[in-house]
């Protein structure tokens, strides 16, 4: 099992350092290599990667604003000379946090630890198909087959089924990690879909019990992808 | 054997040795990359930061110093990382470029010097694998 990964740093050096401790581990595809963190959010938009080996202090966007800005985030390395990042770094879920310059030893255990999260999140089936929520402080368990929807409302969100609509205390971001996702897809960067209850896609737009979704262009081809299958 | 001997190379005594097998093993080609990006990428740094001391330009010599400092380490000088490193915390310390110009002297004559100690290693790295 390989992890597709890409690096981004601004400093030359430290992008082929880093590129050839990946290759020495053996479990690595780099999937490609940024200077800037513009750049790397483009790629996101369109690609996936399971590892994100990530610097924080760069010109323009830093590494948390860029975590900000990705939708859907693989698992983050944070890279940095500046241990004082550590305790924001984690505040962020980052999966592990590497003090440059990065010594191998260090390196091979953040390698264990990623390619078992991996290995976990492709035997599950996240958390069968139920899933509880805490909604005006009761613990609501959800059936994935009733849900239509999850629409994000900033710090809550929204689960909508056919018969009653649930507010959560979340966001849409954290749902995604832990949603089933052979069944859930997200569509735009405020809306997570159960594609088994899309009746129609058109003009950019779900149809699902009578209510339009939109779909964004970075998810249209996931989507697309998805309902050929 | 030596002690400052990788995979059979002697390596130049002011490189740290073990610090160099620790991150490459005995991977000698990989070292030769490294060191041939760090007299591109930090030299061309450098300059930067050469003009910022001139200049008096502070906070952009911190920042310039903060992207070289990693660089250091990589090619088996450690020291000038943590001596980078002190300067940086000065430079974060003082209001005025005099209060941080002595010790900016010394780093920058220590960086400088180690440039033509990478490069005389890269062709003697080279001319061993050959």
């Amino acid at each position: 099992m390989k992890l597709s990964c890409i690096i981004v740093d601004d400093e030359p050096t430290s992008r082929l350092f880093l590129h050839k401790f990946c290759e020495r581990a053996g479990s690595y595809e780099i999937a490609g290599q940024f200077d800037n963190a513009q750049d790397a959010i483009a790629y996101l938009q369109n690609n996936q990667a399971d590892v994100l080996f990530l610097d924080v202090e760069m010109p323009g966007i830093n590494g948390f604003e860029m975590l900000e800005k990705i939708e859907r985030s693989p698992q983050v390395i944070m890279i940095t000379s500046k241990t004082d990042y550590a305790f924001t770094a984690f505040e962020y879920n980052v999966t592990d946090f590497l003090k440059k310059p990065v010594d191998y030893t260090r390196f091979t255990k953040t390698t264990e630890l990623l390619l078992k999260a991996k290995a976990q999140k492709s035997t599950t089936t996240n958390i069968s198909n139920d899933f509880f929520i805490k909604t005006d402080g009761d613990l609501v368990r959800l059936k994935s087959d009733d849900v239509l929807y999850i629409e994000g409302m900033g710090d809550y969100v929204k689960y909508v089924t056919p018969e009653k609509k649930y507010i959560a205390l979340s966001t849409l971001k954290s749902v995604e990690e832990k949603i089933n996702d052979s069944i859930f897809l997200k569509v735009h960067r405020s809306y997570i879909v159960n594609t088994q209850k899309i009746k129609s896609f058109a003009d950019n737009q779900i149809s699902i019990n009578n209510i339009f979704i939109p779909v964004s262009k970075a998810h249209k081809a996931t989507l697309l992808q998805q309902l050929s299958r | 054997m030596s002690n400052f001997t990788i995979d059979n190379f002697e390596l130049n005594s002011q490189l740290d040795k073990n610090y160099l097998e620790s991150l490459y093993g005995n991977d000698l080609s990989c070292i030769i990359e490294v060191f041939e990006s760090y007299l591109v990428h930090t030299k061309s740094e450098f300059e930067k930061a050469e003009n910022d001391f001139i200049n008096k330009q502070l906070k952009e010599l911190r920042l310039t110093l903060h992207k070289m400092k990693p660089t250091f380490s990589f090619v088996g000088l450690p020291v000038v990382t943590s001596k980078t490193q002190e300067v940086i915390e000065l430079c974060d310390t003082v209001s005025d470029f005099s209060e941080v110009e002595p010790q900016c002297i010394i780093l920058l004559a220590e960086i400088k010097k180690s440039f033509s100690l990478i490069e005389a290693e890269t062709t003697r790295l080279k001319n061993h694998l050959q």
